[in-house]
């Protein structure tokens, strides 16, 4: 379990994070928020990575400000944007994470390379050099590198941002897998993400926390307040854009749905709220329009 | 320690597979190879000499790869954005800066293991030398290369983890440039801030000694390895901070230990620092001691040349030096006072130098008393106490005891080292007053207010001579661990002593470290070191067919009584160029020697050593102007140079061409072809002086050089008896009365040379 108790992190005057106070048990915990909210400040802390300003992480027993060394060796982190040795191979890489990770055995690294490989799908690469990889390819390896020495602990930052549609499900899948006896703190913009895997998820925007629950707390900030109803291009013009779900032409009118408090239009129907229409409401649609 | 190998194997793999770094240490040793296997015309023929020459640049390079892979290293992952991650990992900054300055280390050691290589080819197949001879340097390289591939590593990797920026690379390569050349032609040499050679990322420094074959890294080796210790504790102490600081900006448990530890680093810096500064401090008090005792001369005693001081008559000096175990040097010296030529009624003044403790003076077996102040003792008892009345000889007898290591701060962008006793390696200069020295006349000047030079320096071309007069000598020395060798000829050596004397001489210096005696085919042997040994063979036989030039000819004692002494003056306080004739031998440069063969390389001899040889053969009384002064009042120029090609005429036989030839390469006779026109002095040389004045000096430079032209067309035309006739009466009867009477050169009017020349050329 992971107990985050008043963290903020500053630099001078600009608030990163402020006032954060959340626990994360074992499961794919969710961290959803827009760009600029703060996601990869925490992840960093959490990574030991960044000092805090002020407030407290514990990993089980163990402060990640008193204990930081203690906590690495329980740790996995991917973040968003990383470079990987691109003389080494696959293997190679992952034999020398796995070292630095505490693995030991050699035998328990191969037969954990090889297991990683397979569940991340590199195996046909796996003695090809890290630079003849594609973007996705690096990610993937990125991921099993995280997974190496099967920490307690995995970060994940932004993952699937460079990923294709089948990697991408294909990765969901994987976070689903491991992180059934371990923490997984995936963080992300994308809704789609959270919806399909997560247990647990916290929404941070502008460095505070918006919002901490499952999936279903985060759907029920726009129940009722998802409309659907048809106007035209003016009308369009002077609708709040931050709160339209999405938009589609009907003919001469555009079809629209949006997050809103009250009914916007009274042909405008009420309906069943999505996880990213709730997202929506709690981000920038808590407003009428 | 599994971690620890396998970052080291991670960072070598890294290195290793780069194929320009590993293309680098291959291009360097066919560099060497090259540059050692073809020595160009000028430079001697000496794998010491030349290697360190390479060093000086080559290896000065390849501290830039050192700068540039330390750079690289961190930049790599350490101070990349996109390589923080690897910071969550449990992989301590002690492991990953260490694993990567021994990946580093171990890559510029290839370096190191591709100079060896060459250097050992070079030496063993190119010079034939053994190992044995050379393995002191070889060992001294090695260790010099890896020290400074060690703290320029430290140094990069420092530079990169403060500067996040990629500034760092031209900061790294101002660092590279600072530490080695800059400092070195601009702080340690300009400045004459010896002391911070320490600095020099390699210390391989333009004007270094260390190539000095006969004491060079022997004499030194307290310097060196104080410094090395000071430098392996700088470097130390950068690993050890770079840690600190990259802790200091990740979360760790192990802050306080590593701000501890660079704190320590820092005070172990200091520490260490002081054995390198009480060396110095030793060398500063030393030289404050004789710079005291130095003759401050004014503005007049510039214009007018040497003052005029007590001249005490010596007969004869028995010298006892015993040398202890740490060097100190306990010394009796008994002289024997001539009665001819005694001071009357003045006090006696003799000089000793001044870093040597004077415990006694005694006449006659009888204590007295005396007062020094620097260098100079002056005696309780006046001259005629001396003399006295039954005219018999008196003994004064001095005891004294020190240790003689003379450093002078450098000039000339040079150490300067006078005289020392260091173990096996000794110089011991007669001008430094090593023994007593009669008379007042300073052993010390400061020269123009910048720098103390031996005294007879300022005036005298061979400042090793140190008595202004002749006397017998006999020396004794013992306890030296190696054999010394003088300008007097030794007459006995064994495992306890070793015997010099001289009917005659006018001092004595002393030489020893790694130097052998060569026998040549007569009489004549050669001090030199080991590896200059063909070089000697030939100069031996080069000064036997001078010498007997001059003996067939003139009858001056010509033998040399001691062997010649081939030797690396370089920074040992005289700017020697030539072949000189100290007390009974030559002293001969050792670097200069080259030169004298390089620049003839078509003919087996030395022109310009054997001109030498004549020159001081028969004009050693004058100081040698060697046929450049276009005297008014004399032609003893062409008297000089007539004599020499009449050697290379009548004892070489040279033809027509080759006698061209040799004259073009000893430059003798450029002057006597210049244009009637084109005159040897510069305008600046007329300055103050009236128009008749200079008509007057160059109506005598325009005879002057027709005089010269017509003794060399009259040889070249076959006249050589004739010239040779010439020569050796003008010679005899205008040089050989002059001689003793103190002028810079014989005086030999353009009338009386015209007279000998039509009286000689008449009776044809």
């Amino acid at each position: 379990m992971i107990k985050i108790h008043s963290l903020s992190k500053k630099y001078r005057d600009n608030v990163v994070l402020d006032d954060i106070h959340l626990t994360i048990e074992n499961g794919l915990f969710g961290l959803l928020g827009p760009n600029g909210a703060g996601k990869t400040t925490l992840m960093r802390i959490l990574a030991t990575l960044l000092p805090a300003s002020s407030g407290t992480v514990e990993v089980g027993d163990n402060s990640l400000t008193k204990k930081p060394d203690i906590i690495r060796k329980q740790l996995g982190y991917l973040p968003q944007y990383f470079q990987i040795y691109p003389q080494l191979t696959a293997i190679e890489f992952l034999d020398y994470v796995g070292v630095m990770k505490g693995v030991k055995k050699k035998e328990a690294r191969v037969d954990q390379i090889h297991k990683l490989l397979q569940s991340v799908n590199l195996s046909d690469v796996a003695n090809k050099k890290v630079k003849t990889f594609s973007g996705g390819m690096k990610q993937r390896l990125g991921i099993a590198q995280a997974l190496m020495g099967d920490p307690s602990i995995v970060i994940i930052d932004e993952p699937t941002a460079g990923l294709d549609p089948e990697e991408r499900v294909r990765f969901r899948n994987l976070l689903s897998r491991i992180s059934i006896n371990r923490i997984v703190i995936l963080s992300t913009h994308i809704v789609a993400d959270i919806e399909s895997s997560c247990d647990q998820l916290a929404v941070l925007h502008k460095g505070k926390l918006k919002l901490t629950g499952d999936v279903d707390t985060l759907r029920k900030q726009a129940e009722g307040k998802v409309w659907l109803f048809e106007t035209d291009e003016k009308t369009l013009l002077r609708l709040d854009e931050r709160k339209i779900i999405s938009s589609k032409r009907s003919g001469s009118n555009i079809q629209l749905k949006l997050v809103s408090d009250e009914k916007p239009a009274p042909d405008a129907t009420s309906v069943e709220p999505s996880l990213e229409d709730g997202y929506i409401a709690l981000i920038g649609g808590s407003h009428n329009v | 320690m599994y971690k620890w190998k396998k970052q080291f194997n991670l960072e070598t793999k890294i290195l290793f597979q780069n194929k320009f770094f590993l293309v680098l240490p291959l291009l360097f040793a066919v560099w060497m190879g090259f540059t050692l296997y073809q020595t160009p015309y000028f430079k001697p023929d000496h794998i010491i000499v030349n290697t360190n020459d390479f060093h000086k640049l080559g290896h000065t390079m390849t501290l830039g790869i050192a700068m540039l892979i330390g750079i690289l290293m961190i930049r790599r992952d350490i101070q990349s954005p996109t390589f923080e991650w690897i910071h969550s990992w449990p992989r301590s900054n002690g492991m990953a800066i260490i694993t990567k300055f021994l990946a580093g280390f171990l890559y510029l050691s290839t370096f190191t293991v591709m100079m060896s290589i060459v250097y050992v080819g070079i030496a063993s197949n190119v010079y034939g030398l053994s190992f044995q001879q050379y393995a002191a340097y070889f060992f001294h390289d090695i260790l010099m290369y890896q020290w400074s591939y060690g703290v320029t590593l430290a140094l990069a990797m420092f530079l990169a983890v403060t500067i996040s920026h990629r500034i760092v690379y031209l900061i790294g390569f101002c660092a590279w440039m600072f530490g080695t050349y800059f400092i070195d032609i601009f702080i340690i040499s300009r400045l004459n801030l010896p002391f911070l050679t320490t600095f020099h990322l390699n210390q391989y420094t333009l004007d270094t000694m260390l190539n000095n074959e006969v004491w060079g890294i022997h004499i030194f080796q307290k310097e060196i390895w104080t410094s090395r210790l000071f430098v392996a504790s700088f470097a130390v102490m950068l690993l050890t901070v770079m840690i600190m600081l990259l802790n200091l900006k990740r979360a760790t448990m192990h802050k306080t230990r590593s701000i501890i530890l660079g704190m320590m680093s820092i005070v172990l810096v200091g520490l260490l620092f002081v054995p390198y500064g009480m060396y110095w401090a030793d060398k500063f008090s030393t030289y404050q001691v004789v710079e005291a005792d130095a003759f401050v001369p004014d503005d007049n005693y510039w214009n007018s040349g040497e003052s005029s001081y007590q001249e005490i008559p010596i007969d004869s000096y028995d010298i006892h030096v015993l040398r202890e175990d740490d060097d100190t040097l306990q010394v009796e010296a008994t002289l024997t006072i001539s009665q001819d030529g005694m001071p009357q009624g003045e006090e006696l003044f003799f000089r000793l130098n001044p870093l040597l403790h004077l415990q006694e003076v005694s006449i006659n077996g009888e204590k007295i008393s005396y007062e020094r102040e620097g260098s100079l003792i002056t005696l309780s008892v006046m001259s005629d106490e001396i003399v006295g009345t039954d005219n018999s000889l008196h003994n004064i007898r001095f005891q004294y005891e020190g240790k003689i290591d003379m450093w002078a701060a450098p000039t000339n962008q040079q150490d300067n080292i006078f005289s020392f006793v260091n173990g096996d390696y000794v110089y011991l200069n007669g001008a430094i007053g090593w023994y007593p020295i009669p008379g007042n006349m300073p052993l010390f000047i400061l020269n123009f207010g910048n720098d103390v030079r031996p005294y007879n320096s300022t005036f005298s071309y061979s400042y090793q001579q140190s008595l202004s007069q002749y006397a017998e000598f006999q020396l004794t020395l013992s306890n030296f661990t190696n054999n010394v060798y003088a300008t007097i000829e030794a007459v006995d050596r064994n495992e306890r002593e070793q015997v010099f004397y001289s009917k005659n001489t006018p001092g004595v210096t002393l030489v020893g470290g790694n130097l052998v005696e060569k026998e040549g085919e007569g009489q004549l042997s050669a001090v030199v070191n080991p590896f200059s040994k063909q070089d000697a063979y030939q100069i031996i036989e080069d000064i036997s067919i001078a010498t007997n030039f001059v003996e067939n000819y003139f009858a001056i004692d010509n033998v040399l009584k001691a062997p010649v002494l081939i030797l690396p003056n370089d920074g040992l306080g005289f700017w020697q160029y030539e072949a000189q004739y100290i007390d009974e031998t030559y002293m001969i440069p050792a670097f200069r020697m080259y030169q004298y063969y390089r620049d003839d390389q078509s003919h087996p001899h030395s022109y310009r050593l054997m001109r030498d040889v004549i020159y001081n053969s028969l004009f050693k009384e004058f100081a040698p102007f060697k046929g450049t002064t276009f005297s008014r009042e004399s032609y003893a120029s062409i008297l000089e140079n007539g004599l020499f090609y009449l050697f290379l005429v009548d004892e070489l036989n040279l033809t027509h061409d080759e006698f061209r030839e040799a004259m073009y390469h000893v430059n003798t006779s450029y002057h006597f072809y210049m244009d009637d026109e084109d005159f040897y002095f510069s305008d600046s040389f007329y300055e103050g002086m009236s128009h008749e004045e200079v008509e007057e000096y160059q109506e005598g430079e325009r005879r002057n050089k027709e005089a010269g032209r017509l003794l060399i067309e009259t040889l070249e035309a076959g006249k050589i008896d004739k010239v040779r006739e010439f020569l050796v009466e003008l010679y005899e009867n205008y040089v050989i009365p002059q001689k003793g009477m103190e002028e810079y050169y014989p005086i030999i009017t353009p009338e009386e040379w015209e007279m000998e020349w039509n009286q000689v050329m008449a009776d044809e």
